[in-house]
């Protein structure tokens, strides 16, 4: 599993997509890197009635490092985030581990245009379960069709995050499916499951804890 | 004489007068003329206040059409919908509904001789239930009309006039066409005396619809129908008289399609769904007087639909559903007419409803009390001034008050001058009210009708372990309201000449307290519980043209346009803001939407037009009719993420039908017809699940009338 999980998160880095531009040019241009298919409880099998099951575990991963974190790291502040299906949870408040002090928030810009975090440092929501830095609900983040059952990230809903050990970044889902492709309305539901919580996704880490992407 | 008494199956003054007449206007009336459902009165169509078309015999029989979907397609400013797609949609389990005004069709009352039909599923009356056989005329109000009809008279009301022939007839036709279509129908009057009885019956058969042969299942599953119907008016006195009708209708449809199991091998699916609806109302109509005539209406309606789906490998059940709905209705409704100037409808009603379904625990009921009155005043001879109000008092939601106001005023002999103001209301169904629906096929959510859930009960389901998280959103649970309609309407029709017509109407509506659900807590497998909540507004705007040129006595061109735009007013006003945004279908790019590019609300075209030639020989030897109908594109489903429908792969594509008729009097009793319906041959499996592509038919008529 270890290994799959490390091969289908193929980690692309686009250099220098955005840069700083602080007057005091402190800062290396932070780079944008995509990362696809991570997978956050995806469907293993289906109960008797049908309904998707999953192994209902999170999945961890590093800002600073680009990867997924596993094993006992996960118990240590080497994370910052944390996906299972539609839930995220940052390594702070209740969800911290390892001392972490991670928080977050979900601001509306285009990711190349949100090149500054200008919000108050009160923006930033630690998990305090069970409300969460980053609402779990569709309609907050991302919507959830009734009328498809497809589920898609809102465009225009950056995630704002400060990391566990106090670094900026910002997050761009672009997807729950595999390869990023949706199924279509029409296919079934077992198709839709079986394709859902791969997430697509691109972000900003900034090392030098400066606010500015 | 007999023939004069005709248009009176609802209308007391005229019931009993030998020449009818428009009882404000003073003028005798012609039977294709008359419109009952604007006012409750016979009124002319052309001195009604509100938008009102009228669907009358000769239209018809120049169609030849058999049900009631495909020709309210052809009528401007209806927006026939269709079911759902193909897969796990369930070939379009929903049927076609019609959207006036760019409402809902959940928002469209139909009426069968003035009396509602019941059982909607999704929220929308499938209108391929009802047969065009044994029909009058219809008549289709467009806009809120709650004032005279209470509850679902949100949209508009369609009300569908049966036949009763004043002399003995037999009639038999006969139609068979592509997709496996069959329709046959007899009728028979006989009159003796002062009793009138007409028999109809028809058998109805379409075949499967099946535009994508390497899926297995169909868009539309291959379905027959039985409707009959009877009808006897009896007349006790001159001021006296009896009208019967009933109605019973069973439809049968052979449901196929394919699902996956968790090896995402195919399972095949196989079985039926039988729909029972029957319909019996009598009405009693006495005149004490010229000025003053009271009807009494005694209505009973039954509906059952049963589906059951097994397994075709091994013939398990896979699914099954029961749904019964029951409604009866006793009313009173009085004409006072207090001078030439001054008419009064006062109207005072009980409804019982009830429904069992499988989906909800136990037997539900309703009860509602109404009362409404209507004022019509014609101050001079050129206007007219109708106000009316409704008050309808609900057991199990919250009552509503339902106002209209209507002007008429025509200036000149060739110009007339409309505008209304009406309110409309549709209550909580009981699917909103009391589902209690666990849905472990797709992606496992539980629905909750509001009835059935309190912050209490999440709280006993939370310690049962069924609930592990109650979200804010519960604290908002509360009685659902009745949704609500404001609709205003300004028109104008002008006369130019004897042969050349035109009118136009400009409409908006205001929607609020539009039922939506909404998540309420989170089970332990993370699963989302939804409930419904009054939540969302919206508008409805456009306008409507109608042209009608006679170029001879042969000859007629009509042609009809409307414009819409529909939109969710909160996600208006976020667009406007500048706070929504897309995701460019081309490379996934994020940009922030402008007005211009939100399409409104899915389901409704920008514009639809139609045009219909109508040939019609000296001594109705020839009939011919070409009709052209354009709609264009319509949102389907949100593909990135706002929820709102904004990209060209979001809408489904616009579309030309062209449908023709023909028909030849063989002798004086037969007559044999031919045509051919969606000629351009348009076919969209996902989104025009119910439409077939080209096919034609041929029939065969026989009408034998007593002279």
């Amino acid at each position: 599993m270890k290994n799959k999980w490390m091969m289908a998160m193929a980690v692309l880095s686009v250099a220098a997509a955005s840069c700083d531009k602080s007057e005091n040019n402190i800062s290396a241009p932070v780079s944008v890197q995509t990362v696809v298919n991570l997978p956050a409880d995806t469907t293993t099998g289906f109960s008797s009635t049908g309904r998707p099951i999953g192994a209902n575990r999170f999945t961890y991963f590093s800002l600073r490092e680009n990867k997924i974190i596993e094993g006992a790291d996960t118990l240590t502040n080497k994370w910052d985030i944390a996906f299972k299906q539609f839930f995220i949870k940052v390594n702070g408040g209740t969800s911290a581990t390892g001392g972490g002090n991670a928080a977050a928030f979900v601001a509306n810009s285009t990711f190349e245009n949100y090149t500054q975090i200008n919000e108050a440092d009160t923006a930033f929501k630690q998990d305090n379960a069970p409300a969460w830095a980053i609402n779990p609900m569709p309609g907050g983040w991302y919507t959830y069709s009734t009328a498809t059952f497809l589920a898609f990230p809102i465009p225009g809903k950056i995630f704002v995050i400060r990391t566990a050990d106090g670094r900026f970044a910002k997050m761009e889902v672009t997807s729950f499916y595999r390869n990023g492709v949706a199924p279509d309305p029409a296919a079934s539901p077992a198709v839709k499951a079986l394709n859902q919580f791969f997430y697509q996704f691109r972000f900003s880490f900034q090392p030098n804890g400066s606010k500015r992407f | 004489m007999l023939k004069a008494l005709l248009p009176a199956i609802l209308c007391p003054v005229l019931a009993l007068q030998a020449q009818p007449a428009d009882t404000l206007a003073g003028s005798s009336l012609r039977d294709d003329d008359v419109v009952i459902t604007a006012t409750r009165t016979e009124r002319k169509l052309s001195n009604v206040a509100v938008p009102a078309l009228l669907i009358g015999k000769a239209q018809l029989q120049a169609v030849q059409l058999r049900r009631l979907n495909e020709l309210l397609q052809e009528q401007t400013g209806i927006f026939v919908t269709s079911g759902s797609g193909s897969g796990s949609f369930g070939g379009g389990i929903f049927g076609n509904g019609a959207q006036l005004q760019g409402m809902s069709p959940d928002y469209t009352l139909i009426l069968i001789n003035g009396e509602p039909i019941v059982g909607r599923q999704g929220g929308t009356l499938n209108l391929s239930r009802i047969s065009l056989s044994n029909i009058k005329k219809i008549e289709i109000i467009k806009g809120p009309a709650s004032s005279l009809y209470g509850s679902e008279a949100m949209g508009g009301v369609i009300n569908i006039i049966t036949e009763l022939p004043a002399a003995n007839t037999l009639q038999a036709q006969a139609k068979a066409g592509g997709y496996g279509m069959v329709d046959g129908t007899v009728a028979g009057t006989v009159v003796n005396g002062n009793t009138r009885a007409h028999l109809s019956y028809n058998y109805h058969r379409m075949g499967a619809i099946d535009h994508q042969p390497e899926l297995f299942g169909n868009q539309q599953d291959p379905f027959f129908s039985h409707t009959g119907q009877a009808q006897v008016s009896h007349l006790f006195s001159n001021k006296t008289r009896l009208l019967l009708y009933a109605r019973f209708y069973q439809e049968r449809s052979d449901n196929v399609y394919e699902v996956a199991d968790e090896n995402l091998n195919p399972v095949r699916i196989s079985g039926n769904t039988r729909l029972h609806d029957a319909n019996l109302n009598a009405s009693l109509v006495h005149q004490f007087s010229q000025k003053l005539t009271t009807t009494l209406r005694l209505y009973g309606t039954a509906y059952r639909s049963r589906q059951q789906l097994f397994q075709q490998k091994d013939g398990q059940p896979y699914y099954s559903d029961d749904f019964r709905q029951q409604f009866y209705r006793l009313e009173n409704q009085t004409d006072w007419k207090l001078s030439d100037a001054h008419q009064l409808t006062l109207g005072a009603g009980a409804v019982y409803e009830q429904l069992n379904t499988t989906r909800y625990t136990g037997v539900r009921t309703n009860t509602i009390a109404y009362a409404f009155a209507q004022h019509e005043w014609r101050p001079a001879s050129r206007v007219s001034v109708i106000s009316g109000l409704r008050y309808d008092n609900n057991q199990v939601y919250a009552s509503r008050l339902s106002p209209k106001l209507a002007l008429r005023y025509a200036p000149t002999q060739r110009l007339k001058l409309t505008a209304s103001y009406g309110a409309g209301f549709k209550a909580p169904d009981f699917r909103q009210l009391y589902l209690s629906f666990i849905n472990n096929a797709s992606g496992g959510y539980t629905l909750f009708g509001a009835n059935e859930i309190s912050m209490q009960r999440l709280t006993d389901l939370q310690q049962q372990g069924f609930v592990a998280q109650i979200l804010p959103r519960a604290s908002d649970l509360a009685e659902l309201k009745p949704e609500i309609s404001h609709g205003f309407n300004a028109g104008a029709s002008y006369q130019f000449s004897q042969r050349f017509s035109a009118d136009v109407n400009l409409f908006y509506n205001d929607i609020s307290n539009q039922i939506m659900f909404d998540v309420v807590a989170l089970r332990p497998t993370g699963s989302q519980v939804f409930s419904y909540f009054n939540v969302a507004r919206s508008f409805t705007t456009g306008a409507e043209w109608n042209l009608r040129y006679q170029l001879n006595e042969r000859w007629q061109l009509t042609g009809g346009y409307q414009w819409l735009f529909a939109a969710d007013k909160d996600v208006y006003r976020r667009v406007r803001k500048g706070e929504v945004f897309g995701r460019r279908e081309s490379d996934g790019a994020v940009y922030q939407l402008r007005l211009s590019d939100y399409a409104g609300l899915p389901g409704r075209s920008r514009h639809m037009a139609n045009a219909k030639l109508q040939y019609q020989a000296r001594a109705d030897k020839w009939q011919a009719s070409v009709r052209a109908v354009y709609r264009s594109s319509w949102g389907t489903f949100d593909r990135d993420g706002n929820a709102i429908i904004n990209r060209a792969d979001e809408m489904a594509r616009g579309f030309v039908m062209l449908n023709c008729t023909v028909g030849v009097k063989l002798g004086a009793r037969w007559r044999a017809m031919a045509g051919a319906e969606n000629l351009l041959n348009h076919r969209d499996p996902n989104n025009l699940a119910n439409l077939p592509g080209i096919t034609g038919f041929v029939g065969l008529s026989y009408e034998w009338k007593k002279q």
